[in-house]
């Protein structure tokens, strides 16, 4: 049996409406189902707190702090000096004057980790930043600026907007000088542009060539093939990207920094030819760019409602991988207990059952065997899990729904 | 050089060098083909351009006016955003509104560069956001009806179960 893992959110019982139904009130539900209401704008973990979460499963603040960026980790101490005689009492070698400074630059981007630097070295580290002026030390603690800021942006509740000096609003800007603005957009922008009104919907589809649509696609989802001719680049481009959980997430993938590691670089290397070496049926993995940003695939299990199914993933592997888990997260949006309705996956693999000799490869195939055998002692969403539970067959209908309406545009693109 | 009178749509009589005036594509024209004499006295009319925003352009040429003519897109070329010098961007800190009102007033006088830097600011207020949060920020209403919305969700539904 899986052993899961409660996630952050999911340990915190949100007081969203969803969560007040009760199982009897099962039947009162229409036959889909949605997590949130489309009109609604209540974020899933601060109920409003922080303002509106404009229809995304979180408002942008809870985004930013429980799925941060780019704010590392506390990493685990590494041992530079040569422990072989070590009897594990001794205090560690006393750094010379020479090779402190470097000692304390490996140390410095890891704020948390104070404790586990060599007391000797964080003497002398603390003697040096109180003989520093204010400014100094202020840009010595500068790495945490991100995280700092973080935490006072969370300290204050939602603040009322500037009110508008100027009434000239956008819409009197003429159309052409629309498509002069939008022609600086990426395509990601793009296609949000075309979902803010009628009018900008029209101006996109019309004066965007369908080659960017198609060029776009297969960069962001390389894994996609399509099985049949394709009538429209930009609607399949856009049903794609409606697919998805969360469309902060998807902002955010393209502008992830480059993690600074060798030796992770070089095992994700190895990996990938694993993948390729091994023709590992219904899962796949391919790097989006240098920066450890990857995108897998999962194939529905034959005789799981997600038979049929073409389930993206997205895969972070940050500077510390192999020494701690990648991210995973699922982009297409799936019925599934274990899977959040942002789409993060509650299995012990990548919390804190994460060992160094997993690889990607078997982490997907564990995330496949999941799609086949929900584990709904602890889940990510609990409602799914009691209907998973006590109303299989209708569990099993809006699941397999899903799958046709999110996870199968290689078969059936949008006309 | 000599000056130039130009008259915002509020009567207000702006001197100007000419070579500052001549940024705009639009004044030259003018000039050249209507024939509106360069002497002392002559007052070209701008209908379209209120003093306010007719004084930032002015202080937007009059701070360019040395910088090359933009060369004409490259459309092969990715567009940048990030290539908003400071000066620009201290200038352009205004309410969106007046930037709205200086992007009309570039179209309308024809300045590539300062119709392009407000443009890219404009974009990079776009990018990075949820379509929700655009319509948020410029005010935008919603004009997908549910109707709509449930049809586009249809579109993609071409499997539904029975």
């Amino acid at each position: 049996m899986m052993k899961m893992a409660r996630f952050l959110q999911s340990s915190n019982p949100p007081n969203s409406s969803i969560f007040q139904v009760r199982i009897e009130k099962f039947d009162e539900i229409k036959e889909d189902f949605d997590f949130v209401d489309n009109r609604s704008s209540i974020c899933w973990t601060c109920n409003g707190y922080y303002g509106s979460s404009l229809n995304d499963p979180l408002c942008s603040i809870c985004h930013s702090f429980l799925i941060p960026m780019n704010v590392s980790l506390p990493q685990q101490q590494r041992m530079e000096y040569d422990d072989g005689e070590d009897s594990g009492n001794d205090e560690p070698p006393v750094p010379t004057e020479l090779h402190l400074e470097p000692a304390l630059n490996q140390h410095k981007n890891h704020y948390h980790d104070y404790q586990s630097i060599p007391r000797s070295v964080a003497i002398e580290y603390y003697k040096q930043l109180r003989g520093l002026t204010n400014e100094q030390r202020r840009n010595r603690e500068g790495e945490n600026t991100e995280l700092a800021t973080l935490i006072q942006i969370l300290s204050h509740p939602a603040e009322v907007r500037n009110p508008i000096i100027s009434d000239v609003e956008i819409g009197a800007l003429p159309v052409e000088v629309l498509i002069h603005i939008f022609s600086y957009l990426d395509d990601i922008s793009l296609w949000v542009v075309s979902e803010v009104s009628k009018q900008w919907k029209e101006i996109v589809e019309i004066n965007s060539p369908e080659t960017l649509w198609k060029r776009s696609l297969r960069e962001r989802w390389p894994l996609f093939i399509n099985k049949v001719e394709v009538r429209s680049w930009f609607k399949l481009y856009s049903s794609l990207m409606s697919s998805s959980f969360c469309k902060t997430c998807l902002l955010q993938i393209a502008s992830r920094k480059p993690p600074d590691n060798q030796e992770g670089a070089q095992r994700l290397m190895n990996e990938l030819k694993y993948f390729t070496d091994i023709q590992s049926d219904g899962v796949q993995g391919v790097p989006l760019d240098n920066y450890g940003n990857w995108q897998g695939c999962i194939l529905g299990p034959p005789g799981s409602p997600y038979e049929g199914g073409k389930f993206f993933v997205y895969l972070y592997f940050s500077e510390m991988y192999p020494f701690r888990p990648p991210t995973l997260r699922f982009l297409t949006k799936i019925f599934h207990p274990n899977v959040s309705r942002h789409g993060d996956v509650g299995i012990d693999t990548i919390q804190h059952n994460w060992s160094v000799s997993l690889t990607i490869l078997k982490l997907l195939l564990s995330v496949q065997s999941l799609l086949t055998d929900p584990y709904t002692e602890i889940c990510m969403e609990p409602i799914l899990g009691i209907m998973y539970e006590h109303e299989r067959d209708r569990f099993e209908r809006i699941a397999r729904k899903w799958t046709k309406k999110y996870a199968m545009f290689e078969l059936l693109p949008p006309s | 050089m000599p000056n130039i009178k130009l008259q915002s749509s509020d009567g207000e009589i702006f001197d100007t060098s000419l070579d500052i005036a001549l940024c705009s594509l639009t004044i030259k024209t003018m000039i050249d083909d209507c024939g509106i004499d360069e002497g002392e006295d002559t007052v070209v009319p701008l209908p379209n351009v209120n003093s306010t925003i007719l004084r930032k352009v002015l202080t937007w040429a009059q701070y360019h006016k040395d910088d090359p003519q933009p060369t004409e897109d490259d459309d092969s070329k990715e567009k940048r955003t990030d290539d908003i010098s400071s000066w620009d961007a201290d200038f352009l800190k205004v309410d969106q509104g007046t930037l709205f009102e200086l992007i009309l007033a570039a179209n309308y006088l024809d300045i590539k560069g300062l119709l392009d830097v407000t443009c890219k600011t404009v974009a990079n207020m776009i990018k990075g956001k949820t379509p929700e949060e655009i319509r948020k920020t410029f005010n935008i209403k919603n004009d997908f009806t549910p109707a709509e919305e449930e049809q586009v969700r249809k579109e993609n539904e071409w499997c539904e179960e029975k």
